[in-house]
C-alpha cells in the first residue's frame, strides 16, 4: 500500500513539472518593485508561497507552540513544567529536581526519544539518551517560544528526534532592551530571583542576565521531607548584530553552578542490600554559541552556527564531565519555481570522562564520539495555495552503528483557506548512547539461600547493541471553525523495532570482596512494538479578553518481545506513559491591569507502578499596578493534598507533590 | 547507492519475513525519494527571478503608507518617520529594509521594526501581524483598536477579527481585502483608490 502511494506521490511531482511549463504574464522584477504601484503588485504573480516561518502555524506535523504569554501566565518557573502546557507531551515530576518528559510513549527519568534543542544547541546526554532536565534553564522571560513538534523530526534534525523534538527559542536581544528584575518567593520556591539588563552599542544589541533559584524538598511517599532539593546560580548573555542589512551575528554564552540534594537507595552486597545516602551533588556547566546568518530574501538564507557545551555532574553513584563542539551548515534556496529547498551539513565531537563508582563502572573511563551528518528536505508546491509536498532525508555517521538514513515524505492540502489536511511517513533512529554500549551498573542486590550468599544483577553494556528503529505514520487535520474557535487534530501510527532489552545471561562468580553470583543482564535490540494514539487542541477566544485552550491526547502502547527474549520486564514501558490525558486552560483579563488564569491538568493513571490519576490545578492572578510593575500570585497543585506522579526507576527516588503558592514581583524599565 | 545501503545495519537476530519486507520497503521509499527529488530538481522552465509572495507583500506595505492618513498625535514631529513593524515572526528578511531603504513619503522618511509583543508594537504605523500570532490575535488587535496603527495581516478572517488589512492569495497573486470601520476606529483614514482596489471592502 506505501508502494502505490509512492507511485502517486510520483505522478504528482511529474505533473508539478508539467504545470511549470505554463507561460504567464512577465512578471514584475523583484528588483523595481519600490517603485512598483499598487495595480503592479495586483497584477503580479509569485514563485514561491511557501517560506519558513509560515510553516509553524500550516507544517505538515504536530506542532504546538508555547509562547512567552503562556509561560508567563501558567505560573511555571522551569522549562520542565512549562513543557505540561504541550498537548502529547507527558511531563511527570519525579522528585524535586528529576522530571520524565517524553512525547507519545516511553516516558522515563532515562525517556530516550525525545530530542531537545536551545537555540539549536542539542542538550541530551549522549550518556544515556535522555535529558537532565534539572539544569536545562535560562531566564524565562528571555524565551520567545517553545516549539514542540510530536513525531519524528529526524530527517531534518538528526537521531533521536524519533517521538518529537522540542526547540527553545529566545528573545533576540533587540526584544529585551533595558532593566528586568524579577524576585519570587514562596513554599516550594524558597527564593528565586534574576536580573536582567539590555542595551544597544552601535549596531550590536545585547543583553546580560544573572539568576538564582533555591527550592525546597518535595515530600516523601511515606511522609517526611523528600530530600531532593537544588539550587543553581546561572549567568548569561546574547548578543545580537547587524553587520550588513541581511547579515546578523549572535552570541550566546551562559554559565551554570549549583547542586542537588540526591536521597538514594544505592544496592550494596551486604544486609540489608541497599544503603540509603542523602547529600549535596554539584552540578556545573555552560555554553557559548555563535550564529552567523545571511538572508538575503525570504526564501533565502545561509547560517553557520557553532557551539561549544561543557557539564560537569556529579550523583552518589556517577561522576560525568563533558566537554561538546558542534559546527553547523545551513542554506535555504529556492532552486527553481515552485520549489524550496535546505540543506544542511553538520559535525559534532563530544568528549567525556567518566568516574567509576561500585555502583556504575564504565568499559573506558574516556570516550570521544564523532558524528557527521548531512540533510536536504525539499518542499514542493505541486499546486498552488493547494497542495504541498516535502521530501527530506538525513545521513548521518555516528561512531557507534555507522551510517543511518533518516527519510520522510510529507503533504500538505489546504481545501479552503480556514482548513488543511497534513499527512506523513517517516523512519526514525535512536542510536545507542553510551550506557547501552559501555556500561556495568548493578541493577540490585540481594541474599541467596547458597553459597556465596550474595547475588547480584549487572545491566551490562555491549558494543553490539544497535539503533532502535521507528517507521511513523501521522495524519492530521486543522481548522479555523470562526474567527475564533480552532481546532488541530494529529493522529499518529508508530512501528518500533530493535528496541532495547536486558536478556539475564549466564551467571558467573565474582571473586569480590565480598564475593557474590553475578547474573548480567545483557542489552539486546530484541523488543518490537506498536503505539498509536491522537491529540486534539483547541482554542477559543470566547471574548477578547478571555481565552481557553483545551486539550486530549489519547495513547496506546503494544510491546512485543522478540521470541529469543528472556527479558521478564521487556514489556514495562507499555505501563510508562498515561493513557488519557486532558487539559484545559482559562486566560481572563479582568482589566487591562488585572488578569486570572487556571490551568487543569488530568493525567490517567500509570500501570508501571501503578501510580493514581491524578488532576493538578494551577491558578495565578497577575496585577499590574503600573506599566513598570507586576506582582503576582500562583498556586500550585490546590486540589490534592499530596500527589505522585512517577514510579521508581532505576537509581531515581519518586516524591510526592504537595501545595505550594508563590508570589512574585517582576520590575522592569 | 553503496553507502546509502551501507546504512542498514545488518541485523543478525531477526530474519522473521515482517522485517525482510519492510527494509526493501524502506529501500524502495530511499530510491523513490531520491528518484522524486531528482525530477523535482529539475522542472522544464524555472523562473526564479519573478518575485517571491513576502517581496510583493513587502511592497504591499511600502504602497500602503501612501494611502493613508494618520492623525496628528500619531507623529511626534511633522518630519517623524513612518514606522513600519512586523509583530511576531518576520517573513520578510532583508527584502522589506531594502525596499524602503532611502525612501520617502510627504517629507517622512521610513522605518522598519519588529516586535516579539504587542505592549511595544502599538508605537508602528504600519503593523503587519504575522502568522505566527494567531492564536493571540484577538486580543492583541483588541489592544490596538484604538491606536492609530494600520493593521497588516494574512490569517483568515483577520479583518472579522477588527483588523483593517487583510492579504489573501488568488492565482499566484496578492489580493487584500479592506475593513473601513476597523480603519475608522483607529482614526486613520483610507484614501479611495485603496478601497477601490480592495477586493472586499467591508467592515
Amino acid at each position: 500500500m506505501f508502494r502505490t502511494s509512492l507511485a502517486v506521490l510520483l505522478l504528482a511531482a511529474t505533473t508539478a513539472g508539467a504545470n511549470a511549463q505554463e507561460s504567464a504574464k512577465p512578471p514584475t522584477q523583484a528588483e523595481d518593485l519600490g517603485s512598483a504601484s499598487l495595480e503592479d503588485l495586483l497584477g503580479t504573480e509569485v514563485t514561491s508561497v511557501s517560506k519558513r516561518e509560515e510553516r509553524l502555524a500550516n507544517a505538515a506535523a504536530a506542532i504546538y507552540v508555547i509562547t512567552q504569554e503562556d509561560i508567563r501566565r501558567s505560573g511555571a518557573t522551569t522549562i520542565a513544567e512549562a513543557l505540561r502546557m504541550a498537548p502529547g507531551l507527558n511531563v511527570a515530576r519525579i522528585n524535586g529536581h528529576d522530571w520524565a518528559i517524553s512525547s507519545r510513549g516511553f516516558n522515563s527519568f532515562f525517556a530516550n526519544k525525545l530530542l531537545v534543542l536551545i537555540d539549536g544547541r542539542s542538550v541530551y546526554t549522549p550518556l544515556f539518551s535522555g535529558v537532565f532536565w534539572d539544569v536545562q534553564d535560562t531566564l524565562l522571560e528571555d524565551i520567545y517560544r517553545i516549539e514542540v513538534i510530536r513525531g519524528p523530526g529526524a530527517a531534518l534534525w538528526g537521531a533521536n528526534a524519533v517521538n518529537g523534538v522540542i526547540n527553545i527559542i529566545t528573545h533576540n536581544a533587540k526584544a529585551t532592551q533595558g532593566l528586568l528584575a524579577t524576585a519570587a518567593t514562596g513554599t516550594d520556591e524558597r527564593f528565586l530571583g534574576g536580573v536582567r539588563y539590555g542595551d544597544t552599542v552601535g549596531k550590536t544589541a545585547y543583553r546580560a542576565f544573572a539568576k538564582y533559584f533555591d527550592r525546597d524538598d518535595l515530600f516523601a511517599p511515606g511522609g517526611g521531607s523528600g530530600g531532593d532539593g537544588y539550587r543553581i546560580a546561572r549567568g548569561g548573555f546574547r548578543s545580537d548584530t547587524d553587520l550588513r542589512i541581511d547579515e546578523t551575528l549572535t552570541v550566546t554564552g551562559e554559565f551554570y553552578d549549583g547542586s542537588t540534594t540526591t536521597r538514594l537507595g544505592v544496592p550494596t552486597p551486604a544486609a540489608p542490600f541497599t544503603r540509603l545516602t542523602e547529600d549535596d551533588y554539584p552540578l556545573s556547566g555552560g555554553h557559548l554559541l555563535a550564529r552567523w546568518n545571511r538572508r538575503s530574501s525570504a526564501t533565502s538564507q545561509s547560517s553557520v552556527r557553532a557551539y561549544f557545551d561543557r557539564t560537569e555532574r556529579e550523583s552518589p553513584v556517577h561522576r560525568e564531565a563533558r566537554n561538546t563542539v558542534d559546527v553547523e551548515f545551513q542554506r535555504q534556496q529556492v532552486p527553481a519555481s515552485r520549489h524550496d529547498l535546505v540543506w544542511g551539513l553538520g559535525y559534532r565531537f563530544t568528549q567525556d570522562r567518566l568516574q567509576n563508582s561500585p555502583t556504575i563502572r564504565w568499559v573506558d573511563r574516556s570516550r570521544g564520539d564523532h558524528l557527521f551528518s548531512a540533510f536536504a528536505q525539499d518542499d514542493i508546491t505541486l499546486q498552488p495555495e493547494r497542495l504541498r509536498l516535502t521530501l527530506g532525508t538525513r545521513l548521518e555517521h555516528n561512531d557507534y552503528t555507522g551510517f543511518e538514513i533518516q527519510p520522510n515524505v510529507r503533504f500538505l492540502w489546504t481545501p479552503t483557506e480556514t482548513q488543511s489536511v497534513w499527512g506523513a511517513a517517516s523512519r526514525a533512529v535512536r542510536t545507542p548512547s553510551r550506557f547501552e554500549h559501555t556500561v556495568r551498573a548493578v541493577y540490585s542486590a540481594f541474599p541467596l539461600p547458597g553459597p556465596p550468599g550474595v547475588g547480584e544483577a549487572l545491566v551490562v553494556g555491549t558494543p553490539d547493541y544497535g539503533s532502535e528503529e521507528l517507521i511513523a505514520y501521522e495524519l492530521g487535520y486543522r481548522t479555523q471553525l470562526t474567527p475564533r474557535f480552532s481546532l488541530d487534530l494529529a493522529s499518529f501510527y508508530n512501528d518500533y523495532d530493535d528496541l532495547r532489552t536486558l536478556e539475564p545471561g549466564k551467571p558467573f562468580f565474582e571473586p569480590g570482596p565480598p564475593p557474590r553470583a553475578v547474573t548480567p543482564l545483557i542489552a539486546r535490540n530484541r523488543l518490537s512494538g506498536r503505539t498509536y494514539g491522537a491529540e486534539l487542541a483547541a482554542n477559543w477566544s470566547v471574548t477578547d479578553r478571555w481565552r481557553l485552550s483545551f486539550s486530549y491526547s489519547a495513547l496506546r502502547v503494544g510491546l512485543r518481545p522478540d521470541a529469543n527474549s528472556r527479558d521478564p520486564l521487556a514489556r514495562v514501558p507499555e505501563g510508562d506513559t498515561p493513557e488519557h490525558q486532558l487539559h484545559l486552560r482559562s486566560y481572563l483579563d479582568l482589566s487591562s491591569r488585572l488578569s486570572f488564569d487556571v490551568l487543569l491538568y488530568h493525567v490517567s493513571r500509570l500501570e508501571t507502578g501503578n501510580i493514581p490519576a491524578y488532576t493538578r490545578a494551577d491558578a495565578r492572578i497577575g496585577w499590574r499596578p503600573s506599566r513598570n510593575m507586576e506582582v503576582s500570585l500562583t498556586f500550585q497543585n490546590l486540589f490534592d493534598r499530596r500527589h505522585q506522579e512517577f514510579p521508581t526507576t532505576f537509581l531515581v527516588t519518586p516524591s510526592e507533590i504537595g501545595r505550594s503558592v508563590y508570589g512574585k514581583l517582576t520590575w522592569r524599565r | 547507492m553503496a553507502p546509502l545501503n551501507s546504512g542498514f545495519r545488518s541485523r543478525p537476530q531477526r530474519f522473521s519475513s515482517g522485517s525482510l519486507s519492510r527494509r526493501r520497503l524502506l529501500a524502495a521509499c530511499t530510491a523513490s525519494v531520491l528518484f522524486v527529488g531528482g525530477i523535482a530538481a529539475h522542472p522544464p522552465q524555472a523562473r526564479a527571478d519573478a518575485p517571491t509572495e513576502y517581496q510583493i507583500k513587502a511592497a504591499f506595505l511600502f504602497n500602503f503608507a501612501k494611502f493613508v492618513e494618520w492623525p496628528e498625535r500619531a507623529f511626534a514631529r511633522a518630519d517623524s518617520p513612518i514606522v513600519i513593524g512586523v509583530l511576531g515572526d518576520d517573513p520578510f528578511g532583508a527584502d522589506l529594509d531594502r525596499l524602503v531603504r532611502g525612501k520617502r513619503i510627504e517629507n517622512r522618511e521610513l522605518v522598519i521594526r519588529r516586535y516579539q509583543d504587542v505592549d511595544r508594537a502599538a508605537g508602528a504605523h504600519i503593523l503587519f501581524i504575522s502568522a505566527s500570532e494567531q492564536r493571540r490575535l484577538p486580543a492583541i488587535l483588541a489592544d490596538l483598536r484604538s491606536s492609530p496603527v494600520l493593521t497588516v495581516g494574512e490569517v483568515p478572517q483577520f479583518n472579522r477579527l477588527g483588523g483593517i488589512i487583510q492579504f489573501a492569495m488568488e492565482n499566484r497573486k496578492v489580493l487584500f481585502d479592506i475593513n473601513p470601520g476597523a480603519a475608522e476606529r483607529a482614526r486613520l483614514r483610507l484614501r479611495a483608490q485603496l478601497l477601490r482596489l480592495a477586493r472586499k471592502s467591508e467592515s
